[in-house]
């Protein structure tokens, strides 16, 4: 398939669909979920409970985000089960995550609505994404409740939502502004701005800056001891070239129609950091760098055309640049630049075929559809050796569909993935062309409502792959375009217990179980090949299976309480708990040749982790709120790579928090201790995670 | 419902705080495994250097013990238990020389030094990107690809060798070569340098820089292909260099090169990674990427150095090799003859290391570190000696340190060179003798007649540098100007040299002995096995110009005897009437056989050959025994005597 023909037959697609939507539109009975999804304030969604339970879902948000001590979005998916944070420490250290053990690549970061792309490696660096405006993380194991999204929405194996927050105002207000300081050890110094004004009464505008210093110095500790309990021998060091300083902008307008909204927003971000690098042997310092400029502008639309007929259209364009700089005298002298740059369009449709909605609970039933089209352009330009040029057309098409009965909710979406590769060799004229095999996969969720009261039960199965990444098939040398997209199947089955109450001392209890077993295939490794120093090879060559437990549980219980009847704020003490254990079995059976790492757990997860946060919250009648905060987070025992003997195991690390914080009309201040017992660990081999370490915010609200 | 969900809550935060909790991080302090059979041979054991990939900090150090057929992981943190973050990050290169093992340790820019008896640290060298080491004498050659930056307008980084002492382990000099410099071999004093250009691509380095050590200075380069890996020399004066290629069109590639005329001469269409020379066999395995095929397709063979015939395509005969995911190093042992291939696997689990006999079938395989790829083989009796002897408290001096006896046969220059005086015992002639040609002193002694002999030693190891001369023994030959003959001749009195290499380290020349094949060993006229007897009495071969005892005054019993090779005889009666005799000298390998100053004259610790004849491989020796080969008279020039000077560790004195 040629890429002119791609295009067309996006447009075709798009044609064909609007038709049959005008047809059917007429047919088809009052649905209005949505639409009246639109009109709520924020807030009360965020706090509302899930309407749709057909996916496992962890959230957190407002007041609970706010407890906990997170400096950037990686910081808060700790919190969640059946994630791994890869954390090579630090203020500007990398951190990504692996989502149930089937690695960094599967996981889809949605910046609110749109996925964040990277061709090049197919990692996000959660650790860039500040936590100053996000308002909500969610974290989705197979894809979103909904069918009615993007095509890209059904095209990960797991996502994680990222939602920043939507101007709202106080009655009669016709702006907000907030100030915010945050300062704390390593340096850190992180002022930001965020100004919201009405421009009119539907439509709203919002702009955004922060600027972060860090040095990214502290202590570390590395000590070992004899087998007869002697202490061997004790180094301290201080992190050195863990520098960073970056720049954040971003500004939008949010308008809202009638049965719709759109917004349309521009991103910046501009970083300079150190790369603290691997403490090793006689070195104890790294000198490189990495420059980070990411740009993006994107839009949303979304109505509703006609009865039954809904609409979202979604675009964007990026241009992320990235420089890594190694001025080491000691190794080998590199200075790349890659610019990669993105445009994508999304259209997504649903029909709703059959809707009906009884006096009674329980008579309703309703069949929607939906059809989505997303077309996307990828092109990386780099200044290596030998470099190709890479550039990528995806199409990417899914349908979907959603049967609502009072005791069952069911969804099953097939997604057709088309892509088409071009590389442009300086040395020659003519690109070549590279197109992938067409790609279906399919998803089906379950959730039953058998007693109509508290507890859900759900199983979902789903096939998916992510395609290789343009490092994996063309990076200089190690590229493989031979290689085949990497395969994942989950199977999950799950039950959720979920009650509310609104006097006594218990509020809230929440109860949730996931079972779950994975399939890693085709999985892409580097192998090593030829006669020459450290060279690889990309390979088709892994097979992982996973097998593995979520548990959450969570309530709220409310010590003392005095409900005013005029005025909505009550003075209440509350006292909430939540629990995360996650149980992960990922063995690698790639080869079963060898013995040694065959059927051994894969690297860097371990089998027990979880996290567990208290939060003790009094709030009065001027609602004022002191909150103090507790979090521990456990990761067990791990092993660094497959092989699983002692000499490559790494132990267990947990970690304590605490936070206090005050919010006021106008103020908000907080105080955190992060690492209170100074636990000296490492998540990554040689990467020293800092040991105590402190924070304090300031934030004035006019 | 609730109170127990409590309790089971409570007990999982129970589980998590207290069953689960981060224990000491203790020292990883070896692990053994039985493998093979206990042997007793010349070469005790072996370490075995993991890299470690890149950023893990997991070199580590193993070692194989033939005397209790023991591997043992990690020794180095077992030794080392208070270094902190132990061997370091990627382990390039491994060489035990003297009684020291020194590892390169890439990127953690440094070569550690231990005692290669007991594997613990002594200091290290800083050396920035160090990549290989080779020795002479007292000093150790490093290469590093971190010299001098220049941006002229691409930024450019020359490569350089670096010179330290052994000694005080101290860098004392620097030699600017190419890009990216590799291996490095010392041969006829001379430092060959294979310099890769691997930084530069695609403009990659095709030469080798020779270095004269004399002067330490480039002084040319001889060109071979594109992005140089390997150089080894043989002892015929070849090297043996493999190019990597540059991964597109030019392939990687075997080359043996001339070193004295620079000429390539033979190329060979092995994409070899990795190679041994043992005796005239060079081992290698060729490991060559496949697109078609998308893995590695891997050679083993043998090679013959001497002829470049490649004699095998295959040296594992029992289907192994279809085990071997990335053949990374391979080694053989110069006693046993036993091959040992180590397995890198994917880089970043366990590799393996295989043990095969010399005809290739398995005999043991074990789990090493990760990407096994050094091997250094000890020499006998480095574990037994729990003190250390062989550390050099001082500079080592490269003449005599010691006589430890002084045997001659009768001669007419006995009880004069040197002089014999009443009272004199066999202790007080030693010291004579050791004043004589202890040191730098050029004094002379006589050995008399066949078998009379001389037992000296150094300080240190004199090294045995394949392919090298390693010793001279002086001696008072010199040819007659204007001899008509093609063959050399004139005052060659040939003496048998014997080596010993302290195996015991006792510091004793108590250990086994072996004679230094010279060139009539093969020799059908040459007597492997003769004894003879001399008596006080026997007074037949006097002379009238030595009228003192010829026999040996201070011996008590009224016979000696010696045992030992007798060579042919040497002389030819030129004045056909017993006046004038002129002594040929052999071809090569003996003491007082040329004059001290040219090339003949000096020594290969290589030509060892056990007293059954069988070569042997030794690292260095301490002890020499040089006793007169001929048993001959001539005449009235009497009869024909061994003498020495002195004698030179010629790695030292360049």
């Amino acid at each position: 398939m040629t890429n002119s023909r791609l295009l067309i037959g996006w447009v075709c697609a798009l044609l064909v669909q609007a038709i049959a939507a005008q047809d059917m539109s007429s047919v088809v009975t009052k649905k209005d979920s949505i639409s009246q999804q639109f009109q709520l304030d924020e807030v009360t969604v965020s706090a509302r409970r899930r309407e749709e339970p057909v996916i496992p879902v962890q959230k957190l948000t407002g007041v609970r985000l706010d407890a906990l001590s997170t400096q950037s979005v990686a910081d808060a998916v700790r919190y969640f089960s059946g994630v791994q944070i890869k954390d090579y420490g630090g203020v500007g250290g990398l951190k990504t995550v692996d989502i149930r053990s089937m690695g960094t690549n599967h996981l889809g970061v949605f910046y609110d609505g749109i996925e964040v792309g990277n061709a090049q490696n197919g990692t996000v660096d959660l650790g860039k994404f500040s936590m100053d405006n996000i308002e909500e993380i969610a974290l989705y194991n197979g894809q979103k409740s909904e069918i009615f999204q993007s095509a890209k929405d059904f095209g990960s194996a797991g996502t994680l939502y990222l939602t920043t927050r939507r101007p709202k105002f106080a009655d009669g207000r016709r702006f907000n502004l907030s100030v915010t300081m945050k300062g704390g050890t390593f340096g850190l110094a992180n002022p930001s701005v965020l100004y919201e004004q009405r421009l009119t009464e539907n439509i709203h505008f919002s702009a955004n800056a922060e600027y972060m210093f860090a040095t990214g110095r502290y202590h570390f500790r590395y000590r070992k001891w004899l087998p007869n309990g002697d202490l061997a021998w004790d180094t301290t060091a201080v992190r050195q070239n863990g520098d960073v300083q970056a720049w954040r902008a971003e500004a939008g307008f949010f308008g809202y129609l009638p049965e719709g909204k759109w917004h349309i927003k521009g991103y910046f971000y501009d970083s300079e950091k150190g790369i603290p690098g691997a403490i090793i042997n006689n070195v104890w310092k790294n000198s490189q760098r990495q420059w980070d400029r990411n740009a993006f502008v994107q839009g949303n639309f979304t109505k509703r055309i006609t009865k039954g007929y809904d609409m979202q259209l979604n675009a964007k364009y990026s241009n992320d640049r990235l420089r890594y700089l190694n001025p080491d005298t000691t190794l080998m002298y590199i200075d790349n630049t890659f610019t990669q740059q993105e445009v994508y369009m999304s259209l997504a449709q649903r029909l709703a075929i059959v809707g009906t909605q009884g006096f009674i609970r329980h008579n309703t039933l309703s069949w929607d559809m939906a059809l989505s089209v997303d077309w996307q352009w990828n092109y990386l330009e780099g200044n290596l050796a030998h470099f190709v040029f890479p550039e990528r057309h995806t199409v990417l098409a899914a349908a979907a569909t959603q049967l609502d009965w009072t005791y069952i909710k069911a969804q099953a979406s097939v997604l057709g993935t088309f892509v088409y590769d071009k590389i442009h060799q300086p040395t020659l004229t003519t690109p070549t062309a590279y197109e992938q095999t067409p790609q279906f996969t399919p998803a089906v969720f379950l959730t039953a409502h058998p007693y109509l009261q508290d507890l859900y039960l759900r199983a979902f199965y789903k096939r998916i792959f992510r395609m290789p990444t343009f490092n994996d098939l063309y990076y200089t040398d190690v590229g493989n375009i031979s290689l085949r997209p990497e395969y994942t199947t989950q199977y999950d089955v799950g039950a959720e217990y979920t009650k509310t109450w609104h006097s006594g001392v218990m509020r809230a209890l929440d109860l949730k179980v996931d079972g779950y077993f994975n399939q890693v295939r085709n999985k892409i490794v580097a192998i090593p090949k030829g006669n020459g120093q450290y060279r690889w090879q990309m390979m088709n060559l892994g097979y992982v299976e996973i097998r593995g437990i979520d548990a959450n549980a969570s309530t709220t219980l409310a010590l003392y309480s005095r409900p005013r009847g005029t005025n909505r704020e009550s003075e209440e003490l509350l006292l909430s708990f939540a629990i995360a254990y996650t149980y992960q079995r990922a063995q690698d059976f790639s080869d079963p040749n060898e013995p040694l790492t065959y059927g051994g757990q894969i690297a860097y997860i371990p089998w027990h982790s979880g996290s567990a946060t208290a939060n003790l919250e009094w709030h009065n009648t001027r609602g004022e709120t002191l909150s103090l905060n507790y979090a521990f987070i456990y990761v067990g025992e791990r092993y660094h790579n497959s092989a699983n003997i002692p000499a490559n195991r790494e132990q267990p690390w947990y970690t304590h928090d605490l936070s206090l914080s005050y919010r006021m009309k106008h103020w908000f201040f907080s105080l955190e201790i992060n690492n209170v017992f100074n636990q000296q660990y490492e998540v990554i081999l040689n990467y020293p995670m800092p040991g105590i370490n402190g924070k304090a915010i300031v934030k004035y609200y006019l | 419902m609730n109170n127990k969900c409590y309790i089971k809550v409570a007990a999982l935060l129970a589980f998590l705080a207290f069953s689960a909790c981060r224990g000491p991080e203790i020292i990883f302090t070896g692990e053994d495994e039985q493998k093979g059979d206990v042997t007793t041979n010349d070469i005790a054991g072996f370490y075995l250097l993991n890299e470690g990939n890149m950023g893990s900090n997991k070199a580590t150090l193993d070692y194989y013990d033939y005397t209790t057929a023991t591997y043992t992981r990690n020794v180095y943190a077992a030794a080392n238990p208070n270094v902190p973050m132990e061997l370091g990050d990627v382990g390039n290169d491994l060489q035990l020389y003297g009684s020291r093992l020194y590892a390169v340790i890439n990127c953690s820019n440094k070569v550690e030094v231990m005692d290669a008896r007991t594997g613990r640290r002594l200091g290290q060298i800083d050396i920035p990107n160090c990549r290989y080491i080779r020795f002479c004498g007292q000093y150790g050659y490093v290469t590093s690809y971190a010299g001098p930056v220049e941006v002229k307008p691409d930024y450019e980084q020359i490569g350089y060798v670096a010179r330290f002492d052994t000694a005080s382990l101290q860098v004392l000099d620097r030699c600017l070569v190419g890009f990216q410099p590799d291996e490095l071999e010392v041969l006829n004093g001379k430092l060959y340098v294979a310099n890769s250009g691997g930084y530069m691509v695609p403009n990659y380095e095709n030469t080798l820089s020779v270095i004269d050590l004399a002067s330490f200075t480039e002084e040319r380069r001889i060109e071979v292909a594109l992005n140089l890996h390997r150089v080894r020399a043989d002892r015929y004066g070849q090297l043996w260099v493999t190019s990597r290629g540059d991964y597109y069109g030019t392939p990687s590639r075997l080359y043996c090169v001339d070193a004295a005329t620079g000429n390539i001469e033979e190329e060979y269409d092995l994409a070899v990674s990795s190679l041994d020379i043992i005796g005239d066999s060079l081992f290698f395995c060729a490991t060559e990427w496949s697109y078609l095929e998308m893995r590695d397709v891997v050679t083993y063979g043998i090679l013959d150095i001497r002829t470049h015939r490649l004699l095998s395509r295959t040296l594992i005969t029992d289907g192994t090799e279809q085990e071997i995911r990335k053949p990374y190093g391979i080694r053989v042992n110069p006693i046993t003859r036993e091959i040992f291939i180590t397995d890198a696997k994917d880089y970043v689990t366990p590799g393996t290391l295989y043990c095969f006999s010399p005809n290739g079938i398995l005999l043991w395989s074990v789990r090493t570190g990760d990407i096994p790829a050094h091997i250094a083989f000890c020499p006998a009796g480095f574990f037994v000696q729990p003190t250390d002897t062989t550390t050099p408290s001082d500079v080592p001096s490269p003449f005599i340190s010691r006589v430890y006896e002084y045997c001659p046969a009768p001669g007419q220059f006995i009880n004069v060179l040197p002089s014999y005086e009443a009272g004199d015992d066999a202790e007080s002639m030693r010291r004579k003798a050791e004043e004589a040609i202890g040191g730098n002193r050029r004094g002379t002694i006589s050995l008399g007649s066949w078998g009379g002999y001389v037992t000296f030693g150094f300080d240190h190891m004199v090294p045995n540098i394949a392919g090298e001369y390693d010793l001279l023994v002086l001696g008072n030959t010199f040819l007659a100007s204007g001899s008509a003959s093609e063959r050399p001749a004139g005052s060659a009195e040939p003496g048998i040299v014997m080596v010993s290499y302290d195996a015991n380290g006792n510091g004793l020349p108590d250990d086994e002995w072996y004679e230094l094949a010279g060139s009539e060993y093969y020799n059908p006229e040459t007597i492997h096995d003769y004894t003879f007897t001399y008596f006080r009495a026997d007074t037949t071969h006097r002379n009238p110009y030595h009228s003192q005892p010829y026999f040996p005054q201070w011996i008590e019993a009224d016979s000696i005897t010696f045992c030992g090779s007798r060579l042919p005889d040497n002389y030819e009666d030129t004045s056909g009437d017993g006046s004038y005799y002129l002594l040929y000298s052999y071809d090569y390998g003996y003491a007082d056989n040329y004059p001290n100053t040219g090339e003949k004259a000096q020594l290969k610790i290589d030509w060892a050959v056990r007293s059954d004849g069988t070569p042997v491989m030794l690292p260095g020796i301490h002890f020499v025994k040089v006793y007169t080969a001929l048993h001959q008279y001539c005449g009235r020039i009497g009869e024909t005597s061994t003498e020495v000077l002195g004698a030179i560790d010629l790695h030292m004195s360049k």
